[in-house]
């Protein structure tokens, strides 16, 4: 088994797969930089809402204001841009790596589970040899490398494969497979498009979507992988993520994995690509890639092995976190994050506190719309953990206010993929005395199937 | 966009021509009406929206009529007529508060017209030294219909005082100009806002109808937000919750009711649910048509909860809530809250209905923000 293995990771191949995907991530990455910037969701994201919601232990991490939050996108966008010239590619890389996840570690509201992939892959790209060749550093150094251990390219492409494969996981439940929840709800609102819009409130859509997309995500990994199947994977590729970004406002992720999953292409066609491209530009010197044939060697090959399996392991096993936790996933959402559950269910919630003071026994209510922006109370209005973090935020807000010993208790109702709204946690539970941990939440009430 | 919409199409179809094979059986037998935005958008526009403008426009050139005659020969039977076409004229205005998008929005309506509680003391001061400029955001709770309220009815206890307030009163004269502007500006901004709308004017009737999506910017989406937003913050919290003092730390505010001075709290809320409840229906003056109602029903989301009548069930339970609201609120809410605490809580069920049953079957945005679908 070890063998194989080995084999497998120190086997030499072409640099040209690693250096195409150093290439078209920083160059997305430096798109979706701007894209953010001039949709003005600095501002609405980050500036504008008086409160932030932290991750669990990154409390510590704090919005660095408007100047601040300016810098970091600076750094971000221009590290991007240093990725794909690899240009000072290792500093640049740490840079986009430390600016992006810090940005995401600012509100959990924003999180997106690309955004979570794409830290994920900028930690990779730290470890990766991908500027010793076509790069800006290679030139300037004069120095390029052909070969690499195939580890490197591995490593994404496993990557890759875990979230196609965990997202198709999560699609089989009785409610995406057999009710067709919640495509049945989201796609009779494309039924003022041309052509296709008189289908989208047929029912056998929502099915044969939700069933594609469950095989897709499951299969796609595998079909990418072997050779044969390879070029009509990515055409399924191309054809699940252009609809996607048709149909949902997802922003720039299919292009993403559109662009990313070239990656699983072989070297040699990878070569080919690059011929072709120097063909166009009529240039009759080798490619980057053959200039010469030096293996790249780190110095520390078995540790970044080490570390790419650790971090290969603990992939595969933060998604499964949630079936420790009681109870339904997509109700209670313990250990939702970071797990790939993309576009699984519609959820929308109402949360009413209710605040008694102690001293006084007065009670009145308060409602986060006075102290959110819409979509922070949107996401709060569903998630136990940040209703939660609400609550110790009013409570921080009533003492400013003079009101130092207070009862904070929550009324949230939430409809589940249309459902009947119910109860999400138990409104008789002062907040004030709970505290967010890793264990169950024992005040989240059972999700109740209605009909 | 357009474009977007076209060569989602065109790949789709691809997509879709591998997949039609095993379904063709079902598409013959299940033959479903195309359910769709643009007919609702149509009913709404030109039988619920634009009338109720053009109602408003008219019950408003009424009104300043009223005023002008009350002005020009201040006595009883002109008070009593100023009256009458103020109060149908508040009425009329509850049927289109809520409509807060389009022109309405651009045009800050609401505010023009309606920020209550009315500031006496300044709208005083400003009659007494004859300067008043009524221009500007910071101004609104200066004017509209509350300052009406107060200038109508607030001025004294008998009618006989309030009439001399405009006719032997040493500032007499500045309070009839103080009364004329505040009822000239807020006939302007109806007459604009209406000739946004119709196709002789602004023809905003045309982009509303067009804009058939659910993303932000569309008509449905503007709708639904507006709704429920008006729905938590002016129909729920204005005029029940803050002077229930629910948001005041427990302590009652009475004297915040909307209409404090006329008195007329409970009827202008019941005008307004119901306008609400036609606008959810479609229907206008027994013109049945198609809304939101109709919508929810074709589209089978929330059928199994039934969720298009429960909705409707809560307009007319706040409604009979509010028949056992003795007038006037403001006293109901010192001596006996209970009726008017049990109409805060039906309105606050139709808060959730609306902000969680509702929008999830809709599907509409709130942000242009990207998402998870989660």
């Amino acid at each position: 088994m070890k063998a194989p293995i080995n084999t497998c990771f120190n086997k030499p191949i072409s640099i040209a797969p690693l250096i195409h995907f150093r290439v078209l991530f920083g160059l997305i990455m430096f798109i979706s930089v701007l894209r953010f910037v001039f949709n003005g969701w600095i501002a609405t994201q980050y500036i504008e809402p008086e409160f932030h919601f932290t991750y669990y232990g990154f409390s510590w991490v704090s919005n660095p204001g408007e100047t601040g939050m300016y810098l970091l996108f600076i750094t971000m966008a221009l590290s991007a841009l240093g990725i794909a010239l690899g240009l000072y590619y290792r500093l640049s890389a740490l840079l986009f790596f430390l600016s992006f996840t810090y940005v995401e570690l600012i509100d959990v509201t924003n999180y997106l589970n690309h955004y979570y992939f794409v830290s994920l892959v900028a930690f990779l790209m730290l470890w990766m040899p991908a500027h010793l060749a076509f790069s800006v550093d290679s030139k300037r150094k004069g120095f390029s490398i052909s070969l690499i251990p195939n580890g490197y390219v591995l490593i994404i492409q496993l990557l890759l494969s875990m979230v196609y494969f965990y997202a198709g996981l999560a699609k089989l439940n009785p409610a995406w497979m057999m009710e067709a929840l919640p495509l049945k709800i989201w796609l009779p609102m494309f039924n003022h498009l041309p052509l296709i819009g008189g289908w989208m409130s047929e029912l056998w859509l929502a099915y044969a979507f939700s069933w594609f997309g469950a095989i897709y995500d499951l299969s796609i990994p595998f079909l990418l992988f072997y050779g044969r199947t390879r070029p009509y994977a990515y055409i399924a590729v191309l054809v699940f993520h252009l609809s996607t970004w048709l149909l949902f406002p997802i922003g720039m992720f299919p292009f993403i994995m559109i662009l990313a999953t070239t990656i699983f292409f072989s070297p040699e066609s990878h070569l080919k690509v690059a011929d072709f491209l120097r063909n166009i530009f009529r240039k009759k010197s080798d490619t980057a890639y053959n200039s010469s044939n030096m293996l790249y060697k780190a110095p520390y090959q078995k540790l970044i092995w080490s570390l790419f399996a650790a971090f290969l392991v603990f992939q595969l096993l933060l998604p499964l976190r949630a079936y420790a936790y009681p109870g339904n996933l997509f109700w209670t959402e313990q250990g939702y994050r970071f797990s790939w559950r993309v576009m699984l269910m519609e959820k929308a919630g109402y949360a009413i506190f209710h605040i008694r003071d102690k001293v006084t026994g007065k009670e009145w209510e308060d409602y986060a719309s006075d102290y959110l922006s819409p979509m922070q109370e949107k996401q709060m209005a569903t998630q136990p953990d940040l209703i939660l973090q609400f609550a110790h935020f009013l409570k921080q807000k009533l003492a400013d206010q003079g009101y130092e010993k207070v009862e904070i208790r929550a009324e949230v109702y939430v409809s589940l993929n249309g459902g009947m709204n119910q109860l999400l946690i138990d409104s008789n539970t002062d907040l004030t005395q709970i505290e967010d941990g890793f264990a169950p939440k024992t005040w989240i009430l059972p999700y109740k199937k209605s009909l | 966009m357009r474009f977007k919409h076209l060569l989602g199409s065109l790949i789709l179809v691809t997509g879709l021509i591998g997949l039609l094979p095993s379904c063709v059986e079902n598409s013959g037998e299940e033959n479903q009406e195309v359910t769709a935005r643009k007919p609702v958008l149509e009913n709404l526009a030109n039988t619920v929206i634009i009338p109720g403008y053009e109602n408003l426009l008219a019950q408003m050139t009424l009104l300043d009529q009223a005023v002008n005659n009350f002005t020009g020969e201040p006595n009883q039977a002109h008070l009593t007529a100023l009256r009458a076409d103020f109060e149908n004229t508040y009425s009329q205005w509850q049927k289109v508060s809520f409509l807060e998008f389009g022109p309405a929005f651009s045009q800050t309506l609401r505010a023009e017209f309606n920020t209550f509680p009315t500031d006496n003391f300044s709208i005083d001061n400003a009659i007494e030294s004859g300067e008043f400029s009524l221009t500007g955001f910071s101004t609104t709770n200066r004017r509209g219909l509350p300052a009406m309220d107060y200038l109508i009815y607030g001025l004294a206890d008998s009618d006989e005082e309030v009439i001399e307030k405009y006719s032997t009163d040493v500032n007499s004269g500045n309070r009839k100009e103080y009364l004329m502007a505040v009822s000239q500006l807020i006939l302007n901004k109806i007459d604009l806002v209406y000739n946004q709308w119709v196709p002789s004017g602004g023809n905003y009737q045309e982009e509303f109808i067009q804009k058939d999506g659910t993303d932000v910017g569309s008509s449905f989406g503007e709708m639904v937000n507006a709704l429920s937003q008006y729905l938590e913050r002016f129909s729920r919290d204005a005029r029940m919750g803050i002077p229930l003092g629910k948001r005041s730390q427990g302590v009652i505010i009475p004297r915040n009711v909307e209409a404090y001075y006329s008195q007329k709290s409970i009827p202008l809320l019941k005008a307004h649910i119901s306008g609400m409840k036609d606008f959810y229906l479609g229907n206008r003056e027994g013109n049945e048509g198609k809304g939101f109602y109709d919508f929810l029903i074709e589209i089978k989301t929330g059928e199994d909860e039934g969720l298009a009548q429960r909705i409707l069930d809560q307009f007319d339970l706040i409604l009979s809530r509010l028949d056992q609201v003795p007038s006037p609120l403001s006293a109901t809410i010192q001596n006996n809250p209970a009726p008017a605490e049990a109409a805060h809580l039906e309105l606050q069920k139709q808060v959730i209905l609306i902000k969680t049953e509702f929008s999830s079957a809709l599907g509409v945005l709130i942000t242009y923000q990207d998402n998870d679908g989660d």
